[in-house]
């Protein structure tokens, strides 16, 4: 049982994990997911001590790995690591890079750590390539010897960090199935993914991390059909949101065009979607809630759906109750409904009382 | 491959006779007269009271500095310079062997010659007893006797033998330059000569044994001076100058100066022919002079050796030890590297011989193996720092995952990828090591280098010994890259067999 007690983490001024606790129970399989630099490899990383935590606290089967003098080398016996990058001993062949460790470390005879490797290359599908060096194997390869050399050294737990994502697409499949089988060997298994449809056919548990924790949680279809919150919302359903926050009448809204326009081009969104963005925009900021609002104040969001390429623009404004195309028969209000396919309102609580969803035609 | 040595001999043997025949090139015009040499190019060796002489005799001339009186002897007849000034015996000896030099004029200057002593109170009491015995000589006649023995030597002429000194009262130990007849001379492989024997005389008299370090004639007196040796001789003039800084016993000769210049001859095809054979038997032949390459070989091979050795060991010790240090211990070792480093080895070495050991008995041999072993050892250091840094990081991110620690992880994992990485550059280093001992002869050691120095210094003929040198550098740099060539094999995982991967394992 891993159990992470309030771990902080700050890289020079940078918090990359605050304060994050969590339990992980024995044979356990978690998917972490997250966009890049929200601390899921430092989390593993801490985990089996590569990565010291600035504060906080982490219990490997009740003993505090993390006490100041307790002995690293036990800590990596018990949870081995696979890379990213691989890092097999490159002065090695596969057989050795499986072999050298076991008599190294675990102190088993040469022959028994031969049997023991070959079984393993057996079991990877790399038995041809025993003597090959690892300048000499594919990038699938070499991730399945590094995952023989990881089993080799018999850890309770295994930390997967990104294992496919520095493959070419060809190779994924080959090490991916590796990687399910060893789900039924009873280990604890934590895996740092990209892949989302591996994360969820893998994991019983997916951690999604943002904002320097673990910001929701929950099995395979909680977080991948209905993701409770927003930011695993956008990010499950690769959303790219622009957001503008307007507070007074002389914003620039020619910068806002051009932002949106280069936002466009960046998404890849059609010329005529892109039109119709700017005008919704203009309309609805300028034409209608620059008149309506007693204190100018919008959060105007254009969200984008890479898996649906929709897109929706988010409107939020005033203190009170009002919806602005109730009953607008106004130039402006008239133009909206012709660039948009739905339009749809809600009362809110919060900064904004009001808000306002476009669904873009 | 074959093929492809042959043409290489064949290219260096090609090379060798047209450098050959270039140096017996001839387009001289004479001088008959002192007056015509001034405003002319004048030699000068380094240190001695010619320097001062010279330019007296010659105000207008054009001066250059040599070490010794063959340099200046090669430069003559390599029309580098038109004359220079030397002692009137050693320019008849010149003429001996160089018939194509000449004497002009009179003599044109002569001084006392003495023995050197260091100015204190070890130095003041030996010149004393020095002075004593020289004094029985000269009153007895025996001292014209030994002085006229030694003006005309031959391969014959007999010396007192010094390894049969009883040596009861120590060692005295003599700096003295060959090369400076009838004082100091090399013959039979030994150093001979009126003031060596003198000094055997002196150390029979009074009961010592007698230890020769042969050196550059600018550095017998800090020699002296330093206590690196007891006293110095080399037909050194007494001047009012050196006279201040240490103590000349009585005169034990007078010496006579004379200028020495080129004939007006061209040299046919049967000279050619002649100096060829007369150059070859003097550099090898004569005296058994051959067996001096093979001491200078075996000096200048041990002293790179021990330095290989010595120095990889020191470089990788200081490494291993400092790696993980970030404090004031690297720092020390970092600031030791850069002032090892900054300095020329030649200036190195001689900090070390007359500074660091200045006091301490020690023979440049030795402090030749440190210099070099210092110096090697910085290179490997940084060799190792730097390869060790070109090592992924991963490596022992995967190391430490595996349960590795820290020391282990070193040794197993990053130290033998790291050695793959220096090989090439360690064997570049070796090679320009053997070629950098080159200067120990500054602090007296006979190596390969300075073999050929005495050599020439008796046959006044720069072409055999400097090419054979050159040729035994080239064998020697050959021979111990194939030596490394082997041990890289040895160490290159890469070229192991199945059987050696997976040695003591029962394959099935």
């Amino acid at each position: 049982m891993i159990e992470i007690a309030n771990l902080t983490k700050i890289y020079r001024v940078n918090p990359i994990i605050k304060d994050l606790s969590v339990t992980i129970d024995d044979g356990e399989i978690i998917s972490i997911i997250g966009p890049s630099g929200c601390g899921k490899s430092t989390l593993i990383k801490c985990i089996n001590m590569l990565e010291r935590p600035t504060s906080g606290q982490i219990f490997i089967d009740g003993e505090e790995i993390t006490a100041p003098g307790y002995d690293l080398c036990k800590v990596a016996r018990k949870a081995g690591m696979v890379f990213q990058s691989f890092n097999l001993f490159d002065h090695m062949t596969a057989i050795e890079n499986i072999m050298i460790p076991q008599v190294d470390i675990l102190k088993t005879s040469r022959q028994e750590a031969y049997d023991r490797s070959v079984e393993l290359l057996k079991k990877v599908n790399l038995s041809s390539k025993a003597f090959s060096y690892p300048d000499q194997l594919s990038g699938g390869q070499k991730q399945r010897i590094a995952i023989a050399r990881t089993l080799a050294m018999d850890p309770e737990i295994i930390l997967f960090d990104e294992p496919t994502s520095a493959l070419d697409p060809t190779m994924v499949d080959e090490v991916k199935a590796v990687i399910r089988d060893l789900t039924h060997s009873g280990k604890t298994m934590l895996i740092v993914t990209h892949d989302m449809d591996f994360a969820r056919s893998i994991s019983r548990r997916v951690f999604y991390m943002d904002e320097g924790g673990i910001y929701e949680q929950g099995a395979p279809e909680e977080i991948f059909v209905g993701p409770k919150r927003e930011k695993t919302r956008e990010f499950i359903n690769k959303l790219k949101v622009l957001n503008f926050l307007i507070d007074t009448k002389e914003y620039d809204f020619y910068g806002a065009y051009s932002k949106i326009n280069e936002y466009c081009i960046k998404n890849q969104i059609s010329y005529i979607k892109t039109n119709h963005i700017q005008s919704i925009f203009e309309e609805l900021t300028q034409g209608i809630l620059m008149n309506r609002l007693d204190e100018y104040n919008v959060n105007f969001k254009v969200i984008y759906s890479q898996k649906e390429n929709e897109v929706e623009i988010q409107t939020l404004y005033g203190k009170e109750a009002l919806n602005v195309m109730e009953e607008n028969e106004g130039l402006s209000a008239r133009m909206i409904r012709a660039f948009s396919s739905s339009i749809r309102y809600e009362n809110t609580k919060g900064e904004y009382a009001n808000s306002l969803y476009i669904k873009v035609e | 491959m074959k093929l492809k040595k042959i043409i290489r001999i064949l290219f260096i043997v090609i090379l060798s006779s047209i450098l050959f025949a270039c140096s017996g090139l001839d387009n001289s015009q004479s001088f008959t007269t002192i007056e015509e040499l001034n405003n002319r190019r004048i030699g000068i060796k380094q240190g001695t009271i010619y320097d001062g002489l010279t330019k007296r005799l010659f105000p207008d001339a054009e001066y250059f500095y040599y070490n010794n009186n063959t340099d200046l002897t090669a430069a003559l007849k390599g029309h580098k310079i038109d004359g220079f000034v030397a002692d009137d015996a050693i320019i008849d000896e010149i003429i001996r062997e160089n018939p194509e030099v000449m004497k002009i004029g009179e003599h044109v200057t002569s001084f006392d010659v003495g023995l050197v002593f260091a100015k204190n109170d070890k130095g003041k009491k030996l010149s004393e007893m020095m002075n004593v015995l020289l004094k029985e000589l000269k009153d007895s006649g025996q001292m014209d006797e030994l002085y006229n023995k030694w003006l005309n030597y031959d391969s014959n002429t007999e010396m007192l033998d010094i390894d049969k000194l009883s040596g009861e009262n120590g060692t005295i130990i003599l700096a003295t330059q060959v090369g400076s007849p009838p004082f100091n001379i090399l013959l039979n492989g030994k150093i001979a000569g009126y003031e060596t024997e003198l000094t055997a005389l002196f150390c029979e008299k009074y009961g010592y044994k007698l230890q020769i370090d042969e050196m550059y004639f600018d550095g017998l007196l800090s020699a002296v001076q330093t206590g690196k040796a007891d006293l110095a001789a080399g037909g050194i003039g007494r001047t009012e100058e050196r006279s201040k800084s240490v103590i000349f016993s009585d005169a034990d000769a007078i010496i006579y100066g004379s200028v020495a210049v080129l004939k007006n001859e061209s040299n046919g095809l049967n000279s050619f022919v002649d100096s060829f054979i007369n150059g070859f038997r003097g550099t090898f032949i004569v005296e058994d002079r051959w067996k001096l390459f093979v001491e200078g070989i075996l000096s200048t091979l041990t002293i790179t050796l021990a330095s290989i050795i010595f120095g990889t060991a020191l470089g990788f010790i200081v490494y291993t030890n400092t790696r993980n240090n970030e404090g004031l211990m690297l720092k020390l070792v970092r600031s030791s590297i850069w002032v090892i480093q900054g300095m020329p080895v030649v200036v190195l070495l001689m900090v070390l011989y007359y500074i660091i050991f200045g006091r301490v008995s020690i023979s440049g041999f030795w402090v030749a193996i440190v210099g070099f072993s210092l110096t090697f050892g910085c290179a490997v250091f940084n060799m190792l720092s730097g390869a060790v840094k070109t090592i992924d990081k991963g490596q022992t991110q995967a190391a430490f995952t595996l349960g590795y620690p820290e020391k282990l992880s070193f040794y197993r994992i990053i130290l033998p990828q790291a050695i793959r990485f220096i090989m090439p550059s360690y064997k570049s280093e070796i090679v320009s090591l053997i070629k950098a001992t080159a200067v120990v002869g500054y602090i007296a050691v006979q190596d390969l280098t300075k073999v050929g120095d005495q050599i020439r210094s008796r046959t006044y003929e720069a072409f055999f010994p400097l090419i054979v040198v050159t040729i035994l550098y080239f064998v020697l740099s050959a021979l111990l890259s194939a030596l490394i060539n082997r041990i890289d094999f040895v160490s290159d995982l890469r070229k192991r067999s199945p059987e050696q991967i997976l040695k003591g394992v029962n394959r099935k």
